[in-house]
């Protein structure tokens, strides 16, 4: 291949996760010459996922992992227990990725460099924003105003999990809206029992089954779930959302994709005459070879943190302190759930039930605080939400119990005692003082290194003792034994759901965004990932970037067709 | 008698070669004292026991390789303590169960914090990872269906004959 080689595409999307896949998708149905750029490896569905049917004795460290190579390549991504010997491969080496963060603010950035990002390893909990939260900033006063509001999002919520299928129980609940819902899983019966005694005790409290892109029903393409719960290795049944599953197949369908992996995208290139991105500037991660691809409209997709990044470093005349940035706002405003385990307890009971089959999703329990038009009485602002569920101990419990010999043997051979688990996700606030930056370390390509400033407040950790304690009175209504109950944060980075830094908003003077995820400063440049979010509610926030995604492209689309771009 | 950590090295290179699983210490002490261990822990019953399906070997492996921040000093260590009052390896079935028997206690009914209890514990965790993730301990002892293809929330417990599922993660992973 020559290096010199400059090819035109009406789109160039960066980064192949769930919003890339997004956008490759809406763009190239549109008509749209797309380049999708992915930095990470490729990964063929199916056939990449080597280790999906691999029993724990087929594997040399049963599933543990090798402790040597976790210790050195692994450190940070090990401490998720989505990690492991079956799953390793979707998460980055961190020796080889490193990052930077303040001293005394620690912050676990979790990462999976490949292509489909961390659409193969992620949760699946697929939720909508409600109208409290896109209100949330002008309510009180943290952030600026979002420049939607729920009914702008709400069709394409729809058109969005149409096309990759979730499955829930429609609750008719304002704060977390009903979507196209396939059938739900089932509660198991503590679950439900705990359903019922949350109706009777806190009419205002809902527990539900998780809403999952864990499909019930076929899709084009895809078979249903097959209850194993070992997603993250890649499923080759195609049953959960990934870009592999998914978007990828439906943009290369189109015949107008290009897809280039192992292509990390260096800068930005910013005309400052026509006052337009020209293009990007990228590497070779396989041979170090520099090229540039031009195009009429680029667009942000490589995660909340790499997006922002990515602008800092793409610094001109015109923009010294970073791409679009007139504002002086971005890499500001940066948020990530404070989450904790608010409850693990031993639930009695229900000895003769048990389940069959391994749930992928577990329950919600959505926000119920500060929903009403004056606040409640509680020290803090905005909401916290739970997920979780209700399990039977097997094995494991052994390491804790006295005994030996075959009376031992006999007990652990029969499911144990149930549990439940309750973790708390707390919205993070809006603070300027939260922030990425570039340390002036660089990366083996040369890229400066991310540094993180990043902190939990005040306002999150009174919600989420206030989370702990109502989880401890919920679990009782059942008889739980508490066992385990925090109100403290875990370490920034922990909740995965690292949001905004180039935040939207309706003026150019305190935001980088417009209301079409576009950059004020420059028409045919769109932030579309979790960068781009001015609050951060407390649901899960991918379903809404890939709504925002799709919205923005649909609208980029438009603008390149009416020869605007 | 071998060092542990020669023998370990030993392990090592065959784990390389091969799994972890099919390193073999022939002799050794060690090992025969971990066989012993394991056998009072799981013992064979309808099901083959943790010494039949090759835990100890698997111990030394992943013990070496640093599993739930253990290392092969600890592991002797350990030895040497079960020999405390006289050789665990020249004392009779009987009392090497009580001997067991005892340090079990200390470490979950009384919950002491002496070394011994404190070392127990791990190598009594080490003993059911390598025994129920066995393909004898998933398959057998307990139920492994990798693709159930169903999800019945609500099944009724028939007394004795439902057995645990191993492949329940949400189980394994919060314990
Ligand atoms: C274990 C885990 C569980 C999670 N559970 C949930 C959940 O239940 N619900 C939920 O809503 N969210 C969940 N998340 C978060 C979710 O994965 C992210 O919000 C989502 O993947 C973000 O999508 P994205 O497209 O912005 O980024 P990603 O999916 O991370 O994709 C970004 C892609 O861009 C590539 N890239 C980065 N920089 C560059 C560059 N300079 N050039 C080229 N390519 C680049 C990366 O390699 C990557 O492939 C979870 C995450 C993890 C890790
Ligand atoms: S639980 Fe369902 S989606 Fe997950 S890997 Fe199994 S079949 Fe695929």
């Amino acid at each position: 291949m020559s290096t010199q080689v400059t090819t035109d595409f009406d789109a160039i999307v960066v980064g192949s996760g769930i919003t890339g896949g997004w956008a490759a998708k809406e763009l190239t149905e549109k008509g749209l010459k797309v380049l999708l750029l992915e930095r990470g490896r490729h990964v063929e569905h199916g056939r990449d996922y080597k280790t999906e049917f691999k029993a724990p004795w087929e594997l040399p460290w049963r599933g543990e992992g090798d402790q040597q190579l976790f210790k050195r390549d692994y450190p940070i991504q090990s401490r998720v227990h989505h990690l492991n010997e079956w799953t390793y491969q979707h998460f980055v080496n961190d020796r080889e990725h490193p990052y930077q963060t303040v001293e005394g603010k620690p912050f676990t950035w979790i990462r999976g460099y490949q292509l489909g990002g961390r659409s193969l390893i992620w949760g699946r909990q697929t939720y909508r924003w409600g109208d409290v939260d896109f209100r949330s900033n002008s309510r009180d006063g943290h952030g600026v105003d979002w420049p939607v509001r729920y009914e702008d999002i709400a069709p394409w919520y729809d058109h969005v999990e149409e096309f990759i299928g979730v499955s829930g129980a429609p609750e008719n609940l304002p704060q977390l809206p009903d979507g196209k819902f396939m059938p739900p899983m089932a509660l198991n019966p503590v679950e439900a029992a705990l359903r019922e005694q949350l109706d009777r005790t806190y009419p205002e409290r809902r527990l539900t089954i998780g809403r999952t892109t864990n499909i019930t029903q076929p899709l084009p393409g895809r078979s249903p779930c097959q209850y194993r719960s070992i997603c993250a290795r890649g499923c080759s049944f195609g049953a959960y959302f990934s870009t592999q599953s998914s978007t990828l197949p439906a943009a290369s369908a189109t015949g107008n994709l290009t897809l280039k992996t192992n292509t990390l995208v260096d800068k930005l290139l910013y005309d400052a005459d026509r006052k337009r991105i020209t293009g990007v500037n990228v590497i070779d991660t396989e041979t170090g070879a520099r090229k540039s691809y031009s195009s009429k409209v680029v667009f942000l997709c490589a995660g909340s943190v790499n997006s922002v990044a990515l602008m800092l470093r793409s610094t001109s005349g015109t923009f010294p302190k970073g791409l679009a940035n007139s504002s002086g706002v971005l890499g500001r405003y940066f948020m990530d759930h404070a989450s904790s385990l608010a409850v693990l307890a031993q639930i009695p009971g229900f000895d003769e039930h048990y389940y069959e089959g391994v749930r992928p999703t577990g329950i919600v329990i959505p926000r119920f605080r500060n929903l009403g038009e004056t606040p409640d009485n509680v020290e803090f602002s905005r909401g916290y939400s739970y997920q979780g569920g209700a399990y039977r101990l097997t094995w494991n419990r052994g390491r804790r119990m006295a005994g030996l010999g075959t009376e031992f043997k006999n007990e652990l051979q029969k499911p144990g005692p149930w549990m439940f688990a309750l973790t708390a996700f707390a919205e993070s606030i809006p603070r300027a003082s939260n922030r990425i930056l570039q340390s002036n370390k660089t990366d083996s390509f040369g890229v400066p290194q991310v540094l993180f400033d990043f902190e939990h407040g005040d306002n999150e950790r009174k919600a989420l003792q206030e989370a702990a304690a109502e989880a401890r009175k919920m679990v009782e209504l059942i008889g739980g034994r508490v066992l385990m109950s925090s109100g403290e944060p875990n370490e920034g980075g922990m909740a995965i759901h690292e949001m905004g830094g180039a935040r939207m908003g309706r003026d150019r003077a305190d935001s980088v965004l417009n209301s079409n995820n576009q950059a004020h400063d420059i028409p045919n440049l769109f932030v579309t990932d979790g960068a781009a979010m001015a609050s951060s509610a407390c649901q899960n926030p991918s379903l809404t970037y890939m709504a925002f995604t799709a919205r923005a492209a649909n609208y980029a689309a438009e603008l390149v067709k009416n020869g605007q771009l | 008698m071998m060092t542990l950590t020669t023998s370990c090295q030993k392990i090592w290179q065959s784990v390389e070669e091969t799994s972890p699983t099919s390193a073999t210490l022939g002799g050794d002490s060690m090992l025969e004292t971990l066989d012993i261990v394991c056998d009072l822990v799981i013992p064979s019953t309808e099901t083959p026991g943790a010494k039949a399906v090759g835990v100890s070997q698997w111990i030394l492996g992943a013990v070496d390789n640093g599993l739930l921040a253990t290392s092969t000093g600890e592991l002797q260590r350990f030895a040497e303590l079960l020999s405390t009052d006289f050789p665990f390896l020249q004392s009779t079935a009987a009392e090497q169960s009580q001997i067991l028997a005892a340090i079990d206690n200390r470490a979950y009914i009384e919950h002491s914090q002496d070394e011994t209890s404190l070392l127990w514990q791990k190598f009594k965790t080490l003993i059911l990872m390598g025994y129920y993730t066995s393909e004898v301990g998933a398959s057998q002892e307990l139920h492994y269906e990798l693709v159930p293809g169903r999800f019945i929330p609500d099944v009724e417990i028939k007394d004795g004959i439902t057995k645990a599922w191993s492949n329940d993660w949400t189980a394994v992973d919060f314990g």
